[in-house]
This record gives structure tokens, sequence and C-alpha cells, in this order.
């Protein structure tokens, strides 16, 4: 076998949050790709749900991608390599509001009338790949379930939650800018979505409840507040942005 | 799989589903002493190892049960039909892997009470394709063109010290040196790999993990593993052993391989290419694995598996070490200085 047809691997990520999941960027024959990969029977189911999240994601988005699961005593998936630009996992909202924007348009367009609904399930800015002319591919979606439409919004405000901590710790420093970026994102959002929605009321608030409610259908194997900041705000801050934004 | 079988059946004595090396007198390296691998082996009977192990040894629970420990075996890239080999299993969480992605593995190990532990995880495990050998590393395995890989990792570096080692009380100052030593470690070492390359089938594949001989943290704080003593890691071999006779009472034997000695040395033994690999924070919880010397883009990002502490001296020690890890390894690229290397050697076709 020559040297030139063999895959080079390098170690991206190792078991975060107990998954017992590893990634790997692969490249072969000057085709760069990744593969994730289950080191235990549970996260064989794990990487069985990812593959669902990228197909749901291929067909309501129309994009001509594939990922490609192997059915081995341990489960892999291989993934494409998309260009383009990706932020850092502690990235502050102030370092990335045009990418908001651009990002809640997309999920606007493709989530809200979406047949089935979806929760993506971990929508940070980092798991989204922007590239030149806005196109948008999303990754990591270990947590993805269908959910009822009347949940549209969470991933938005988890994302934004996520953005929001990296940026301020406590509720009370949040600068007028922010809350002011804040309102335009929800006024967005909220355009055009039916009353029943159990989300946008309250945004933070009920996005966490969901977090807690649903916690079942995200596949952790960590408790859900290990995983998500939002699940452990205390209840009357996100009653405070709540209120700034509503 | 019968193969393997009827070779071990011809070459060695099976008691209780353990092969024996008969000339082969008792060897020991393990993490437990030998009073603790006694109280291990009988508590088995009462509970599942997992439980056991948490119960009387939580510290070693991460080393033996850890699936993470074997991402570095991706690289092997194993198929289902081949047949591998682990040197040196000790509690068989990689053989473990292994076993359940390939047709058969042995796990080969010095130390009788580590094989007794094993097979009782293969029970719990219900693994049927694994076989045991208890030999000495040092001697030579006949199995030529036997497996389709081999498993050495954290192994080299104590092929050459003869001495039972119970980890915890091997660092003990004045510790007498009740054997002697080989002369020459890396002929020891080199002997070893020649073994490994001559039973491994024509293409077949060595995955080889060990501490790099210049990780620059042994240049500042970190202490020689093997021997728990500064700077024997990378002083010349004459001076590393001076040390080691006046701290310990017996020669440094524990030898450790720059990128390019550790090269040269699997070339040497036979291996036809050598593809290397950086692994941080080392080779037993890698987090990270980046290609050596490939036209890759660097990656890397500093990696521990760290406790937090309000210590703000702690604190500002690792903030300082994030710093030169950053400088060393992100900006310079410098891998050479990286803490562990995991070596994906390959035999020829041929």
């Amino acid at each position: 076998m020559k040297k030139e047809s063999r895959t080079i691997y390098e170690l991206v990520s190792s078991g975060t949050h107990k998954n017992n999941v590893a990634l790997y960027k692969c490249r072969k024959n000057g085709r760069c790709f990744y593969k994730k990969v289950a080191f235990s029977s549970f996260s064989n189911r794990l990487i069985e749900n990812e593959k669902k999240g990228y197909d749901w994601f291929y067909k309501i988005a129309e994009k001509d991608y594939q990922v490609i699961l192997s059915r081995n005593n341990f489960f892999e998936i291989e993934i494409p390599e998309f260009r383009g630009k990706i932020h850092p996992p502690n990235i502050p909202l102030k370092g990335c509001k045009d990418e908001v924007e651009i990002i809640i348009d997309f999920y606007k367009k493709y989530w809200l009338n979406a047949q089935p609904f979806s929760i993506h399930g971990d929508l940070a800015i980092s798991n989204i790949i922007l590239s030149d002319g806005e196109d948008i591919n999303i990754i990591d979606w270990e947590h993805f379930h269908l959910a009822d439409p009347i949940y549209f919004g969470f991933d938005i405000f988890n994302m934004l939650f996520i953005a929001l901590r990296n940026q301020f710790k406590k509720v009370e420093s949040v600068s007028k800018k922010t809350k002011a970026f804040l309102k335009s994102c929800y006024n967005i959002i909220i355009d055009g979505v039916p009353a029943s929605n159990q989300i946008l009321e309250k945004p933070f608030q009920n996005s966490s409840d969901y977090l807690i409610r649903f916690k079942h259908k995200f596949g952790l194997c960590v408790e859900v507040t290990d995983k998500y900041a939002l699940a452990k705000f205390p209840q009357r801050e996100l009653e405070q942005l709540d209120l700034f934004i509503t | 799989m019968k193969e393997l079988r009827s070779k071990l059946d011809q070459l060695y004595e099976n008691v209780d589903g353990l092969y024996y090396n008969k000339s082969f007198s008792k060897g020991y390296w393990s993490n437990l002493s030998k009073k603790e691998q006694t109280v291990l082996l009988r508590n088995l009977e009462r509970d599942s190892t997992r439980n056991i192990v948490n119960k009387l040894f939580p510290r070693l629970g991460k080393i033996i049960f850890d699936p993470m420990r074997a991402v570095g075996l991706r690289l092997l890239e194993i198929k289902e039909h081949e047949v591998g080999v682990d040197y040196g299993c000790m509690w068989g969480n990689l053989l473990i892997y292994c076993a359940k992605n390939c047709r058969s593995m042995l796990g080969v190990d010095q130390t009788r009470e580590s094989l007794e532990f094993v097979k009782y995880r293969l029970k719990e495990e219900n693994l049927f394709n694994c076989y045991l050998l208890n030999t000495n590393l040092r001697e030579s395995l006949p199995l030529k063109g036997t497996f389709d890989f081999a498993i050495v990792n954290g192994v080299l570096e104590w092929i050459p010290d003869k001495n039972d080692v119970e980890l915890n009380a091997f660092f003990r100052k004045n510790k007498s040196c009740i054997k002697k030593h080989s002369i020459n470690p890396k002929l020891v070492q080199l002997e070893f790999l020649r073994m490994v390359y001559s039973n491994l089938k024509p293409g077949g594949k060595l995955y080889l993990a060990i501490e790099n001989r210049y990780d620059y943290q042994y240049f500042l704080w970190k202490k020689d593993p093997h021997s728990n003593l500064f700077y024997t890691a990378f002083l010349p071999r004459r001076i590393a052993n001076l040390i080691s006779n006046a701290w310990y009472g017996r020669p440094y034997v524990n030898y450790l391989y720059s990128i390019n000695e550790l090269e040269q040395l699997t070339k040497e033994a036979g291996f036809a290419e050598v593809e290397k690999y950086a692994a941080f924070p080392d080779y037993r919880y890698p987090q990270k694995i980046i290609p050596v010397q490939t036209n890759m883009e660097n990656n890397f990002k500093s990696v521990y598996m760290l406790r937090s502490t309000h210590n703000i001296l702690k604190r500002g020690a690792r903030k300082i070490r994030k710093i030169l890890d950053w400088v060393i390894y992100k900006k310079l690229g410098l891998f050479s200085l990286a803490p562990s290397f995991i070596y994906i050697a390959r035999k020829s076709e041929d």
C-alpha cells in the first residue's frame, strides 16, 4: 500500500462530557474529512443519532453532502470538512454579532416550517461554520432529536446564552448595547411565529425549562447542569434577561 | 484464531485458561503491591471487577476501565479479520478494546496476577477471542509471522528493568537493587523490538507509545516518571546512572528516546516505515494526537486533565505552562519536545 493512500489521523477531541466519543481529523489522498468514533456500546447510540441529525439538516437545507455511518463493533461516522470561519468555544457575544444575525435568519428560514421539526441541542456558535457568501454548515448533531414545533427558538436562545455567558458572569453586568442587540434578535425570531410557541414568551426561562424537562432526549452522559450553563443559571436572573428583551 | 491457539498449545502450558512459559521465573510489575493484588483477586469472586476496584482501589478505576485510553489505537485501523498482540497488557484495557474490534488477541504479561484479573474482565465482557500468556518479555516469543498488529504501550522503557516493580514502593530511596540489570538497556530494547517485528506478518503494524526523552517539562519541573528523579530522562546516560546509583543504589535503565532516536531504533529493528505522532498530555490518556512532520495545519491546543484549584501558585504555574505549551507547540511547532510519542511502524509487505 502506497504511503499516500494511508489515512493520517489527528485526534481533535476525546470524550467530552464523558460521552466516550472521539473526533479525528483525517487526511487521505489530499482530501480532508472528520471521523467521529464511538468507544463504548452506549456511545454507538450517540453516533447513530448524530448521523440522523446530519441527514435531517442536509435534507431540509437541501445540501448535497453525505455523512457515512459504519456499524462496526464501535460505530463511526465520516463527516466532510467544511471550509469557512469557525469560532472558538469561548467566543463572547460581542465578537460575533454579525454572524448571529446570519444564523438567526438561517434558522428561521429552515426551522420555522420544517417537517418534522427538530432540536439541534448544542447550537453554539463554535458548531456553526460560515463560509463566504453566507453559506452555513452546522456540525455536532450528537444531541439532535425531533420535537414539537412549539419549541421553535430553543436552539437560538441556547446559543445566545452560551455566547452571553462567555462575556458576562452576572446579568447585572450585561451592557445596554448587548441588551439592545438581544432585543433585536428576539424581534427577528418572534416575527411570524405562531402564538402557541412555548419558548418565546420567556425565551431564556423557557429554554432552561425545556432542557430540564426533556433532558432524556439529549442523550447526555452527564447531568444536564454539567453540560448546559442555561440549565443551572438561577431562574430569577433568567427572568431578568427575559424582561430586558421581551 | 485456531492457528494462534494451536501455536500457543504447542509452545506453552495452559493452566486454567492462562498460558505459561515453563522456563520463566515469576516477574512482577504493577500499580498495586503483591499484597494488594492478593486482596483484589480474592474479592473478585464476590462482585464485578468494576465494583471491586472502585471499592478497594478507586484511584485505579480510570486506568483500568476508561475506554478513552484506547483513542490512540484508532491509528492502527484494526480490521475485523486481524489477529493482534498486546505486549505488557497489564489490566487489559487496550487488549479488550482490540478484542472487540478484531478476530483474536494475545495478551502477554510477566505478572500472573494481572492476567488473572484480565481473565475476570474478559468473562464480564463476554470475550472469547483472547488468549493470555504469562512470560518474560525479554525472552523470545517464537510466534513468527503470527500477528497483523502489535501493541507496545508504555512498555519499552521497562523492558531492561529486571526488578519486581510495585510502583508505589519502587521509588523509595535506597531500596536495594535485588537483581542485576541488563548491561546495555538499549540493546535489550532493540532485541525486544526485533522480536515484535519478527512476530508480525508482512505488512503488520506496531503501535508503540512511550514518553519523550526531551519533553521540555523534564528540563523544568517534571520528574522522570520511571525513576521519580529530576533530569535523568534527558541527561547523558552515564550521568543518569550516577544519579540513580547514588539515590537508589541501582543503575538507570529505563531508557527513553528522542523523536529521531526512536525512529532509528524502530528502523534498526527492521520496520520499513514509521508514522510519528505527538500525544498530549501523554500517551496514557491522550486528548490530542498530532501527526508530526506532515503538511496538516497545526491545531495544537494545550490540554491537561486537571482538578480545579483555588491555590494561586498552582493556578499561576498552570498558566505559565499553558503559555509555554502555546509558544513551543503551536507557535514554533516543536513537537520534538512533546510529552509523549505514538509511533505506527510498519513491516514491509515483502
